[in-house]
């Protein structure tokens, strides 16, 4: 930058030159982009280590670690419907070394029916996302229900009498079967868990007729559940069998993202740099292997097509949760 | 294959020296962190996870499953040295084991501690070999109503965790239920008390509310008194347990291994329900109930031998339905998945191998900690001797340590002052905190199973399922009958003013 000592207006102007370059460009810019990253990097996971949404995410960071040259470390910070941990990502600094998952509850859902102090859809510079996790509606295995049809047939019936456990009020599962109860113009009768392993327990316990979020994929093996339906956009790759929610008659909208954002803010090259190590992470047969034994699809969608995905499901839900009387 | 020729296939596996190496590291690694409060099973084994991927599956399994038992062993010893619980599941061990190291039998109280762990972590994983699918079945039998029937039960018990007036335990108990409402009604969504704050909306922890409660609520008491003064009696009567104790703790041990695993099958139930349930059914069968709480070695043997029972029976459901029953189950079934093998029902037929070595080597692990806790009886004690104006700064850091390693959350550190202070105040006016903490434990359990029970629309459905009704029936026989001293105390006191 110049000396210039002796013309004080040099001065300021230099300093406006290089304050718009270093605004455009982030501070350090390419210099510092070059050498990124240089430290171990945080990976924020918004839920209970070992969760259905843990694991993938594990999976994704060992993958990653060696396109990005340093260890990525993930560190759980449950809570709140993952409103604590996606909270903490969104006012962690936007250096490149805190990245972390937002996934569907704390996106589509806690802002909605909480107050919560970030914005799902501007706080974030989102990656990419890797995968999508399965929700389906599941029935015990010597259930005499053998398709959704008769799911809805014997609520029509039988007003209130399908008892369905979902893995707590305000989850997907929940929202997903009320909507379709309305659509059939039927009534469930909703029996709220704190998890689906207790749901599952429930259901092949006999204690409720059809359960409705994550499953087990042993008990599927083992024959001892049956999956109706499947909440998914696309028809799943591990389950070629099981109809997806379109197929009998319901545009639900099934955004369960498995993802990786960042702050807002983050430098262009940081983010570019990082979107470039997962996207390479995901075609690693270690990881491709590791999804496969989680029984999870991979779903792929870059940067931009996933900022645009994130802004057009929260309206969605938005609206859906507001129809439903669970907006707050 | 017979069950004698499945665990020999197990031995096998388990005897080899690279298994024998892991399960060694595993349990010490459970052990240590165990003994430092807060930290637990969970955050350790998502530590180690990353690790374990180059492993063997059968390897890092067998080291995993220790570090989660081997916790149950360690988590007592803090309990018992500076009333601080390591783990939920000690909480209970700090009412008497506490007492016994004031009065100098620190290590007897380890030390009982230590065999009441390893008895019933073995009865429990022979029960796991034995009966494992039968005991799914019948876990699966219990429903919300079911489940509402036995945290009454549970709750029933409660007066009999008060030392002193049985009105100021029920006025705890009721505090710890208030408390427990806190967080998110899991029926309606709807937030109660958290004031907008995101970590309460799960709820205030029961592990920083232990902390805080008994650990700094027990440092400040002792500060406030004289510091200079031994806290610790300085005479260290011993360091295992004496014939005497062990005659007393036999039946505590076999009730305590019977409650523990039989409690540890049912999802949600965990390991701290069984200490509390162990300690109460002990102080009603004892002679002496009125001793409990001065440092009675009963008080200590049989929750501890419940709580590492609990984690056989944990294994009941995560091994043969591949459904974890509580969250450290869960990483250990992360664990299991990320090496490519799934538990459930087809563990036992696809991978056998897999199933018996993890027994074999769950038998080895209570051995090993046998001996590994034993020896270090005689170190946990020396600690003692450390003055306490030094002691204490190092025991509120580790519970600071501790706190915040449960959820990465600054704010459970909050929690957990705010309940120090509470844990004193209620000290100075002798109320107690067992109560507290029992309710706080079975509130949310309760409200959820009965709010879920009366969604199926049938208010009298608590009476029309076998089970719940029997858990019910014993619940009020319970009741009444706890009042029947007072009740006796009462008529006594009548005739003789009549007389008069």
């Amino acid at each position: 930058m110049k000396q210039g000592l002796s013309k004080p207006p040099g001065i300021i102007f230099s300093y406006f030159i290089w304050a718009a370059f270093s605004a455009a460009f982030g501070w350090g810019g390419a210099a510092e982009a070059a050498q990124y990253p240089s430290r171990p990097i945080t990976f924020i996971i918004p839920t209970q280590a070992g969760s259905a949404a843990d694991l993938p995410n594990r999976l994704l960071v060992k993958a990653a670690e060696k396109y990005l040259g340093q260890p990525i470390v993930a560190v759980n910070k449950p809570g709140g419907s993952q409103a604590a941990g996606i909270a903490a990502l969104a006012v962690s600094k936007p250096d490149g070394y805190t990245v972390g998952s937002t996934g569907h509850p704390g996106l589509f859902f806690a802002p909605i029916m909480e107050k919560v102090p970030y914005d799902p859809v501007r706080d974030f510079k989102q990656l990419m996302q890797f995968g999508a996790l399965n929700i389906a509606v599941t029935v015990k295995g010597d259930s005499s229900f053998k398709n959704f049809r008769d799911l809805i047939a014997f609520a029509r019936q039988n007003p209130k009498k399908l008892t369905y456990g979902t893995a707590g009020s305000g989850t997907a599962g929940h929202v997903l079967m009320e909507l379709i109860a309305k659509k059939e113009g039927v009534q469930f009768t909703h029996i709220p868990f704190k998890g689906s392993p207790e749901t599952q327990v429930a259901l092949l316990g006999g204690h409720i007729l059809v359960g409705t979020g994550g499953f087990t994929h042993t008990l599927f093996e083992a024959g001892q559940i049956r999956l109706v339906l499947m909440i998914a956009e696309k028809q799943s790759a591990i389950y070629p069998t099981v109809p997806i929610a379109k197929d009998v008659g319901y545009d639900i909208p099934a955004p369960m993202l498995l993802n990786v954002a960042a702050p807002k803010g983050l430098p262009e090259a940081l983010a570019k740099k990082l979107e470039a190590a997962f996207t390479k992470a995901i075609h690693e047969p270690s990881f491709i292997k590791g999804m496969k034994d989680l029984r999870l699809d991979i779903v792929y969608r870059n940067s931009a097509d996933l900022t645009a995905y994130v802004a057009s499901n929260y309206e969605v839900f938005a609206k859906l949760l507001r129809e439903m009387g669970l907006a707050k | 294959m017979g069950v004698f020729d499945s665990l020999v296939l197990g031995f096998g596996v388990a005897l080899t020296v690279n298994n024998l190496f892991y399960c060694f590291i595993g349990v010490l690694i459970g052990t240590l962190i165990g003994v430092l409060p807060g930290l637990g099973p969970v955050a350790t084994i998502s530590l180690l996870l990353p690790a374990t991927f180059g492993m063997d599956p059968v390897s890092s399994i067998i080291m995993l499953a220790g570090v989660y038992y081997g916790a149950q062993y360690g988590g007592s010893t803090t309990s018992i040295l500076v009333n601080i619980p390591g783990e939920a599941s000690s909480i209970i061990t700090c009412l008497d084991g506490y007492r016994m190291a004031r009065q100098g039998r620190a290590g007897a109280a380890l030390g009982m501690s230590a065999f009441g762990s390893f008895i019933g972590g073995t009865a429990s994983i022979i029960g796991l070999m034995l009966i494992a699918p039968m005991l799914a079945r019948l876990a699966l039998k219990f429903g919300p109503p079911e489940y509402f029937c036995l945290m009454l039960f549970g709750l029933t018990m409660v007066t009999y965790l008060c030392v002193g007036p049985i009105s100021k335990g029920l006025i705890m108990t009721v505090a710890g239920l208030a408390v427990s409402v806190i967080g998110q009604d899991p029926v309606s969504g709807i937030t109660r008390f958290t004031f907008g704050s995101i970590t309460l909306m799960d709820g205030v922890g029961i592990v920083p509310v232990a902390m805080g409660l008994f650990g700094i609520g027990e440092v400040l008491t002792n500060i406030e008194e004289n510091i200079k003064q031994e806290v610790f009696s300085s005479k260290i009567k011993g360091l295992y347990p004496s014939l005497k104790d062990w005659a007393a703790c036999k039946w505590p041990i076999l009730r305590g291994s019977l409650l523990g695993f039989f409690m540890g099958i049912l999802p949600g139930a965990g390991t701290v329900i069984p200490t509390f349930m162990s300690y109460s059914m002990e102080k009603r069968l004892s002679r002496h109930p009125e001793k409990f709480g001065t440092g009675m070695i009963e008080g200590v043997a049989g929750p501890e031998t419940a709580n590492n029972a609990a984690v056989g029976g944990a294994m009941v459901t995560l091994l043969s339905l591949g459904i974890p029953p509580n969250v450290g189950m869960a990483i250990l079934l992360g664990a299991f998945i990320i090496h490519g093998i799934q538990p459930g029902p087809l563990l036992l037929t696809k991978h056998p191998a897999i199933f018996w070595g993890t027994i074999a080597s769950m038998y080895i692990g209570n051995v090993m900690l046998l001996i590994l806790n034993l020896p270090l009886i005689g170190l946990w004690v020396k600690i003692l001797k450390i003055p306490y104006n030094i002691l204490f700064p190092l025991i509120i850091m580790f519970c600071f340590l501790g706190a915040y390693s449960l959820n990465n959350n600054i704010y459970d550190i909050v929690i957990m002052i705010s309940f120090g202070f509470f844990g004193y105040l209620i000290r100075k006016f002798s109320y107690e905190a067992a109560p507290f903490t029992l309710a706080l434990v079975l509130g949310p359990m309760l409200e959820n199973a009965f709010r879920q029970s009366l969604l199926y629309g049938d208010p009298w459905i608590f009476f029309k399922r076998p089970i719940s009704a029997v858990l019910l029936l014993i619940s009020v026989v319970l009741l009444v009958t706890s009042f029947f001293p007072m009740i006796f105390q009462k008529r006594v006191e009548l005739t003789e003013n009549l007389k008069e």
